[in-house]
């Protein structure tokens, strides 16, 4: 009751305010805003079925909680360094100060990537109000406004916990600075840090949208969400690392390090906080500039063009790549020696994944903290000069295999989530055996997910100068564990992709992390050690494929018992959440 | 009077609609009528605004309406062929958020909300996101949202689909009593013995462009048939039905 009076009195102070048009075009814009934020929280969160508020707090929560415990981790680091040099604490203290900057943006990078396809009034939005008497313009400002507000709302709780931590720490060494001073430092450069990288994203969304068009716009959203998702799990994991050989150089105005966003709001913090590196100065400046730029620049890019682009979205029929994609998923289909069901049901989850940008998001999102452990390896045995290039070792090997491990993973969680739950009624009604179904599921996962993977490894194998027999014996032991990995995961599996209801749990992630973190590490990088040995005679190599194939075959032979005589399930039920991994929809 | 003046749209040259003519005054019921892909729809979001005719003009009271399109859209209501609503939110949600983007004054968009909740037999659904709402169910919101304001002209694009028998014959009595009350009503759809019944003037496009448009009754005598359906087979249907209504029913021997 409270709100409503509330909103009855905005209305009435905007018409005593304001000449009759602004006024309602004031209440246009309140009521759209208020809506476009609903709008943005329903876009990002990937099942359909989903309560957006539910989804917004989990995320919250999920993103927030890294930066908080690396700050009660730094509090207890500070407590002993209270008779250290000033130097050192200075050292550690900035590299913490990026560390938060730096998670900051790209949580927020990452928040836009997920919200991309309803950062700008869309298809559906402009059938909705363009016959009402609503100006393009008030819709653009209402979504632009909806979306600060939702990256606001979602910074919050990132910067908060870990300012006012830090600030407690603050009294431990002289160094760390004055409390009040860091709380605030700490909350403006972590929140200026991520709206200025939103509103360039948003920026790049209204002019991309405006010069090329949605189609190519929303093929940025899957690879800026693969960017952002890698580059968080390089963060909380790997980059610590890295930042102190960061802050040196941005300590000494080194160029190369200038030119990155996160030193410029990072010597922002320094600054405000009260720095004795004069350079600091100068590099902090940037920070303001950039974000006074980004917030300025993104108006006129959202407000300007709304007119022409409304008038083009509603014009413009879908992009459509149906020819393309059938012909793939059918020729796929008709060259696998399968049944008509099985062929039938891989046509339509080949088709349903790659049109379906909700579900293409969450396998990327798997894809991207494949990448950031894969590379983690990588980067790590070079870092330590232990790793060559030209022959296989452990950690070339077990790339591929981390990649198809989440990849895998990645498609399971996406196959149960539906696309379009209302139109199952097809599977219902023909009720295809389970096996079938099941067989299709591991068909897609290895043609769409494991395959590609293979293919790319083999001929990096090729390019990096391996022995020939080495490179094509990789590619099919990787192949061969995959296939046991797709057995694996698909154990319980009896569902045809895209068609059962979906019931997101969030206690899978929290409850269920360390299940499929043994089996990550004998998958990627025990069989990684094992391929290695088996490369090294064509007996050993004999021995891995027969024990392979027996695993496969005893997986198969295990899943035709335990489904033989059961239905398709097409119900969701609370269990199925806990079997995957859910990156995605277990913050919900 | 609503006036469309020799109005063509062309999507990448691709004529959808083409000089198309109609004018309708107040009280007037005028039907479109035409197959799948005939320029239907598109004439219809001309009509409200949400498509610019590539040439020709739409003229509101003389105005071309492209000049006064925000005050046009103000007295225009629309219920749209796709049911497309926000799923997130209620029916009393819905209905509140397209009469605030009209200026109605909360108060009476509350009274307004509420009987129609009631009338449409909504009112027990109130607090359920249209997600879970039938078609049925949603396009009778789909009414009311296009009523709610009062408008003085009221465009329907298949209005019947997804209704129940008892929903079809309130609607037919809005229509008229709407008319009554001199609304102009547009109304689009396929269902000929509805159209028959509530419209004094039909349109009949083929091919995107009118083919037939007189009164009802005029039409039946000019093509020498005894129902809308048969007038309308005569004019916008090329193809032998009967020979493949059997045919489709042959398929499955090949």
């Amino acid at each position: 009751m409270t709100r409503l009076r509330f909103i009855a009195w905005c209305e009435a102070s905007a018409r005593q305010a304001f000449p009759d048009a602004v006024a309602r075009e004031i209440e246009q814009f309140t009521l759209l805003s208020r809506d476009s934020v609903r709008r943005l929280l329903s876009a990002a969160s990937m099942s359909r079925e989903t309560d957006p508020a539910q989804f917004a707090l989990w995320a919250t929560v999920l993103v927030s909680v890294p930066p908080a415990m690396y700050a009660v981790h730094q509090l207890l680091n500070y407590s002993a360094m209270r008779y250290a040099p000033a130097f050192f604490v200075d050292l550690a203290i900035q590299a913490d100060r990026m560390f938060f900057v730096l998670y900051g943006m790209l949580a927020a990078a990452l928040l836009a990537a997920v919200m991309w396809e309803a950062l700008l009034p869309d298809r559906s939005d402009q059938e909705i109000v363009g016959s009402l008497p609503v100006r393009p313009r008030t819709l653009a400002a209402a979504r632009l406004s909806a979306a600060l507000m939702v990256v606001t709302m979602f910074s919050l709780p990132i910067s908060l916990p870990a300012g006012i931590i830090l600030a407690v720490a603050a009294p431990a060494h002289p160094a760390l600075g004055f409390l009040p001073t860091v709380f605030a430092a700490h909350v403006i450069a972590t929140m200026g840090g991520s709206l200025c990288v939103f509103a360039l994203l948003l920026i790049v969304r209204g002019a991309i949208a405006f010069c090329l068009g949605e189609h190519v716009s929303q093929r940025l959203a899957t690879v800026l969400q693969l960017v952002t998702v890698a580059a968080l799990a390089e963060v909380v994991f790997f980059i610590p690392g890295v930042l102190p050989a960061m802050v040196t150089r941005m300590i000494f105005a080194d160029p190369s390090a200038i030119a990155l966003p996160p030193v410029w709001f990072a010597a922002l913090y320094s600054w405000l906080v009260g720095t004795p590196h004069a350079a600091l100065a100068s590099t902090a400046l940037l920070a303001p500039i950039a974000f006074a730029s980004a917030v300025v620049l993104v108006i006129p890019v959202y407000l300007l063009p709304a007119a022409v682009l409304a008038r083009r979205t509603i014009e413009t029929q879908p992009r459509q790549h149906a020819g393309v994609i059938s012909s793939f998923a059918r020729t796929a289909a008709v060259a696998l020696p399968a049944s008509a069901v099985i062929r039938a049901i891989l046509v339509f989850v080949v088709a349903s994944l790659l049109r379906s940008r909700r579900h293409r998001l969450v396998v990327t999102a798997y894809a991207g903290v494949a990448i950031a452990v894969g590379t983690m390896g990588v980067i790590a045995g070079s870092i330590r000069g232990t790793i060559a290039l030209d022959h296989p070792g452990v950690s070339l090997l077990s790339l591929p295999l981390v990649l198809m491990f989440f990849v895998a993973l990645g498609l399971r969680a996406a196959f149960a989530i539906p696309t379009d739950i209302e139109a199952n009624w097809s599977f219902r009604v023909a009720q295809p055996p389970v096996m079938a179904a099941v067989n299709a599921t591991a068909i897609a996962i290895l043609l769409v997910g494991i395959v590609p993977i293979v293919a790319v490894a083999s001929t990096a194998a090729f390019l990096l100068g391996w022995d020939h027999g080495a490179a094509t014996a990789v590619g099919a032991l990787d192949l061969l564990s995959a296939m046991v990995l797709v057995e694996w995961a698909l154990a319980d599996w009896r569902k045809v992709p895209f068609t059962c209801g979906h019931m997101p749990d969030p206690e899978s992630l929290r409850s269920r992390w360390l299940f499929y973190i043994v089996p990550l590490i004998v998958f990627a990088f025990v069989n990684a050690a094992i391929q290695r040995h088996a490369l090294a005679s064509t007996r050993a190599m004999c021995w891995y494929a027969g024990i392979a194939a027996v695993a496969i075959a005893i997986l198969h032979l295990r899943r035709w018992v335990a489904v033989r005589r059961l239905m398709l399930q097409f119900e969701a039920s609370p269990g199925d959440a806990m079997a995957t991994l859910s990156l995605s929809e277990a913050l919900h | 009077m609503l006036e469309l003046d020799e109005i063509w749209k062309s999507y990448r040259g691709i004529p959808a609609v083409r000089a198309l003519s109609l004018r309708a005054r107040p009280g007037d019921v005028v039907g479109l009528l035409g197959r799948n892909g005939s320029g239907k729809s598109t004439t219809v979001r001309m009509i409200v605004g949400l498509l610019r005719p590539t040439r020709g003009v739409i003229r509101w009271q003389g105005i071309d309406i492209q000049q006064q399109l925000l005050d046009y859209q103000a007295i225009v209501g629309y219920v749209p062929e796709e049911p497309r609503l926000y799923a997130y939110l209620t029916a009393p949600e819905y209905l509140e958020l397209v009469g605030g983007l009209r200026g109605i004054p909360r108060s009476t968009l509350v009274r307004r909300t509420n009987r129609y909740l009631e009338l449409f037999g909504l009112d027990t659904d109130r607090y359920a996101p249209l997600s879970s709402f039938s078609k049925g169910m949603r396009q009778k919101v789909l009414i009311a949202a296009a009523l709610i304001h009062d408008p003085q002209i009221v465009v329907l694009d298949e209005p019947n689909s997804g209704l129940d028998v008892g929903a079809s014959l309130i609607l037919r009595t809005l229509v008229n009593t709407l008319a009554e009350r001199g609304k102009i009503v547009i109304y689009s759809s396929h269902l000929l013995d509805v159209v028959e019944r509530v419209c004094q003037e039909v349109l009949i496009l083929h091919d995107s462009a009118v083919v037939a448009s007189n009164s009802v009754t005029k039409l039946r005598e000019l093509t020498h048939t005894t129902s809308l359906e048969e007038a309308f087979t005569s004019v916008a249907i090329d193809q032998d039905v009967v020979r493949i209504g059997r045919e489709i029913a042959d398929v499955v021997m090949l």
